[in-house]
């Protein structure tokens, strides 16, 4: 756990998850000849740079605004299938493979929590664990809102 | 008489001496809007509303009482007479109580003469009541049994008991047509030398090419399917909507001249490009025909279908094998359609499985009601989570929901509660929760991110000049009269684009409103006894649930006859004629400009030709001249002074105690709706946007 020694450190690694997430929505969206994937996809990239335009403030002394959210689970993404993402996938399943994602991250936040002795990283993964839930739910009310009309 | 030169907006004009600027402007072809000029009155130049601009003169003049001079530079339609004129209009309209078009009609997507099609069934004019809703609508037979009655949330007739049954109403002239054998085919302009490729023959196509088909142009339909109507055809059973319902009011657009080929699907057996290069213009409504899949784990076995897949092969084969424990996952009238359907084809057993409560199901109220009856099973606060096989059959794992927070929607979000999976065995499952816009074969439009096509609300103009979209491709899943109403303003758009017009739609004029129920007054239905709505005979349950007879039997011409009597008629008697509407729809007037006291709604039905309605005067003061200057009678005066200034029959009575044979004439001086005739039914009047026919 030598990573995560300060709340610095921590920061840097999720600003880093979030980076790779802009990568990989990007690299999908270059790849797409779906004009609507495409749209999708660069959307998705721009929320991303987004999660990690906050964090890159929580470091510069804008913490508060990180992780203050309690969003409700709606464990939509549990009972969903996996998505293989690909260049060619429906908007339905890029937003399986988004609410699939910001799980991962939730629930590997959740687990650092727990791995770690020092209180205030303890509160630090706890925080960024909510603040990823609630970008899954925000992913979740556009699946429920999009494929879920009905039901 | 001598001849006058001056100058009229800019150009030399001439005019007899003693002529008005108003009259020497419509001479030459200027329209100078009034309200209390009247050829046969002395100029009052009240309204000021026909204010122009002299050179010269610091202040504006009405042009009902100037007359033109010798050398006058007269300016009728610059951005200061304009903006007057506005202002005018905007103070007049700002305490006007009434409404133009009655509150049913505004909230009827396709904006059909409500009033007017009630009003003609109420005194057994059925053909003209037919006529009238064909004007504004095709299809009116299958919007009558399945529409979501949009107009009857509108319907004033709820303050004092319950709404009119408006869409049922609207059915019984169809229904008559059959009986009565009456022959039907629109009127239709002369052919425009244009044709048109019409994608998809569900409502909006068909709405689209019915229109056109008016309009004449020649129309060529294209439909991946063996036999028109869409969604209406393949997504609600016949129970609800009979084939022979469809195939007819179909075979009036047929008549028309459109040309239908089915079994042909764009992308496979015809392109975007195809089409475009063959036709003048293109008219995509492909509908949202694919279904959201459950994604749970093992929504791919066999068994497992969605509710689109199952009503189009019944309605394809009415016969289909089922198993005896059917389960339907989802709460829209899909679910609620596979349900009984399942029924019909002889299931034992059929369960619904929604997520949410009840009161959130979005399916119509009467349908879930009905679905009960005929003993399908309703579980709410269920979701399924896996799908497994077992012996010859599925177990479907479920985990019970509780609510959370509301979402966009104002439903309550439901939440998973840890712990409470449960499992049942089913023989199918049938996932009806939500379809989607599938528009990969026309991948160079611009479309949402989920797929559906951007097109202008108004026109339906694509990111494509010449091509065209409206329905459930633009919108997503939606209810089959709003795709009527676009099929409708995509297909005036077309017209426009093809003649080489400014394409707006289909132009709707000014409307003025009393406001929400809430805001109405309490005189408005204080002379309406209760009244019950009569309901829509029915088959009981017993006798049909175990076949696919049409369910609703449809009104007798006594029930129609008595529910059509309970419409308020509200709206105006003149709202196609008044000079109010029309000024404010060219000017862009608006009623909340000014703030201030609204008149009160007072409206004398005590005459038995006439009617007034003071709350709609506007003080031009014609009708008071009128009775003065013509009719040698004092039986319409002005009363109070200023702002209370009103114009009422003498000394304040009812129109019934005036003993004068002259009152009906005073109904041509008034500009507005504030008297008119009783015989002015709202049902003679040209509804809104009415078609030229042949001359």
């Amino acid at each position: 756990m030598e990573k995560f020694e300060s709340i610095k450190q921590t920061l840097d690694f999720a600003i880093e998850r979030e980076q790779e997430a802009v990568d990989f929505y990007t690299g999908l969206a270059e790849q797409s000849d779906n004009a609507s994937l495409k749209k999708t996809l660069v959307a998705f990239a721009g929320v991303e740079k987004g999660h990690k335009e906050k964090l890159q403030a929580a470091k510069a002394g804008a913490f508060a605004a990180v992780g203050n959210v309690q969003s409700i689970d709606l464990k939509i993404g549990d009972y969903l299938v996996d998505v293989q993402p690909s260049p060619e996938m429906s908007f339905q399943d890029a937003l399986v493979v988004a609410i699939k994602r910001e799980k991962a991250a939730m629930d590997l936040y959740s687990d650092l929590a727990k791995l770690v002795s020092d209180s205030a990283l303890v509160a630090l993964f706890e925080k960024l664990s909510r603040e990823e839930g609630t970008h899954k739910n925000s992913f979740e009310a556009a699946y429920e809102e999009h494929f879920l009309s009905e039901n | 008489m001598s001849t006058l030169n001056f100058t009229l907006n800019g150009k030399a004009a001439t005019a007899k001496a003693g002529t008005t600027i108003l009259d020497a402007a419509e001479e030459a072809g200027y329209f100078i809007p009034t309200f209390c000029h009247h050829k046969e009155l002395k100029p009052f130049a009240s309204c000021f509303v026909c204010a122009v601009e002299v050179e010269g003169r610091r202040s504006l003049v009405p042009s009902c009482s100037t007359e033109v001079l010798e050398g006058m530079v007269v300016n009728t339609e610059n951005e200061r007479t304009k903006s007057a004129r506005k202002t005018c209009l905007d103070l007049l309209l700002s305490d006007h109580v009434g409404d133009c078009l009655g509150p049913c009609m505004t909230s009827c997507p396709a904006g059909i003469d409500i009033p007017g099609f009630v009003n003609h069934i109420a005194e057994g004019r059925d053909r003209e009541a037919f006529d009238l809703i064909a004007n504004n609508m095709p299809l009116a037979g299958c919007l009558g049994r399945v529409c979501t009655r949009p107009c009857e949330t509108g319907c004033r007739r709820q303050l004092v008991e319950e709404p009119v049954a408006i869409c049922q109403l609207k059915r019984f002239p169809s229904d008559q047509a059959i009986k009565q054998g009456w022959e039907i085919l629109p009127s239709k302009n002369p052919p425009i030398g244009k044709n048109v490729a019409i994608v998809g023959a569900g409502p909006a196509g068909l709405s689209a090419t019915y229109y056109l088909q008016m309009f004449g142009a020649d129309c060529t339909v294209f439909d991946a399917h063996e036999a028109p109507g869409g969604m209406i055809r393949y997504g609600i059973p016949s129970y609800r909507l009979p084939r022979n319902i469809i195939d007819g009011e179909v075979a009036v657009i047929e008549k028309l001249g459109a040309v239908f080929k089915y079994s042909t699907k764009l992308g496979v057996d015809v392109s975007l490009e195809e089409l475009k290069a063959e036709f003048n213009a293109v008219f995509l409504a492909l509908g949202a025909q694919s279904a959201s899949g459950m994604r749970t784990p093992g929504d791919d076995l066999p068994g497992v279908k969605s509710g689109i897949e199952f009503l189009g092969a019944v309605s394809r084969d009415e016969t289909l094998p089922i198993g005896k424990t059917v389960v339907v996952v989802g709460g829209g009238n899909t679910a609620i359609d596979a349900a009984r359907t399942a029924l019909r084809l002889g299931a034992e057993s059929v369960s619904i499985l929604y997520r949410r409560e009840r009161e959130q199901m979005p399916a119509w109220a009467e349908e879930i009601d009905a679905a009960l009856e005929e003993g399908v099973k309703l579980e709410t606060l269920v979701a399924p989570v896996k799908i497994e096989p077992v012996g010859d059959g599925l177990k479907l794992t479920c985990i019970r929901m509780e609510l959370g927070e509301p979402d966009a929607s104002g439903r309550c979000r439901p939440v998973p509660v840890e712990g409470s999976d449960f499992s049942i065995e089913v023989d199918e499952i049938i996932a009806a929760i939500g379809q989607n816009v599938d528009s990969s074969m026309v991948a160079e439009l611009d479309t949402t991110s989920w797929g559906s096509i951007n097109a202008d609300e108004q026109t339906g103009q694509t990111s494509i000049p010449g091509v065209f979209a409206g329905g459930d491709c633009v919108t997503g899943a939606d209810i089959a009269v709003n795709a009527v109403a676009a099929g409708r303003r995509a297909a005036f758009a077309i017209r426009q684009y093809l003649l080489g017009e400014e394409m707006v739609g289909d132009p709707k004029g000014y409307n003025h409103s009393m406001g929400e129920l809430d805001q109405i007054p309490a005189a408005v239905t204080q002379p309406f006894e209760k009244e019950r709505r009569i309901p829509m005979p029915h088959l009981e349950a017993k006798n049909r649930a175990t076949n696919f007879e049409e369910v609703e039997t449809g009104f007798t011409e006594e029930m129609a006859r008595a529910e059509a009597a309970r419409c308020m008629e509200c709206g105006c008697r003149d709202a196609h004629e008044c000079s109010l509407r029309d000024f404010a729809t060219r000017f862009g007037a608006k009623p909340d400009r000014f703030a201030g006291n609204k008149r009160e709604y007072r409206r004398d039905d005590s005459h038995a030709v006439l009617v007034y309605e003071e709350h709609k005067c506007i003080q031009c003061g014609s009708c008071v001249r009128a009775c003065d200057e013509l009719l040698n009678s004092s039986c319409m005066g002005f009363a109070g002074r200023g702002f209370e200034a009103r114009v009422k029959p003498a000394l304040d009575r009812k129109l019934a105690l005036i003993n004068s044979g002259e009152l009906p004439k005073l109904v041509e001086f008034c500009p507005v709706g504030a008297l008119t005739l009783k015989s002015d039914a709202v049902a003679t009047l040209q509804p809104e946007g009415f078609l030229k026919t042949e001359e």
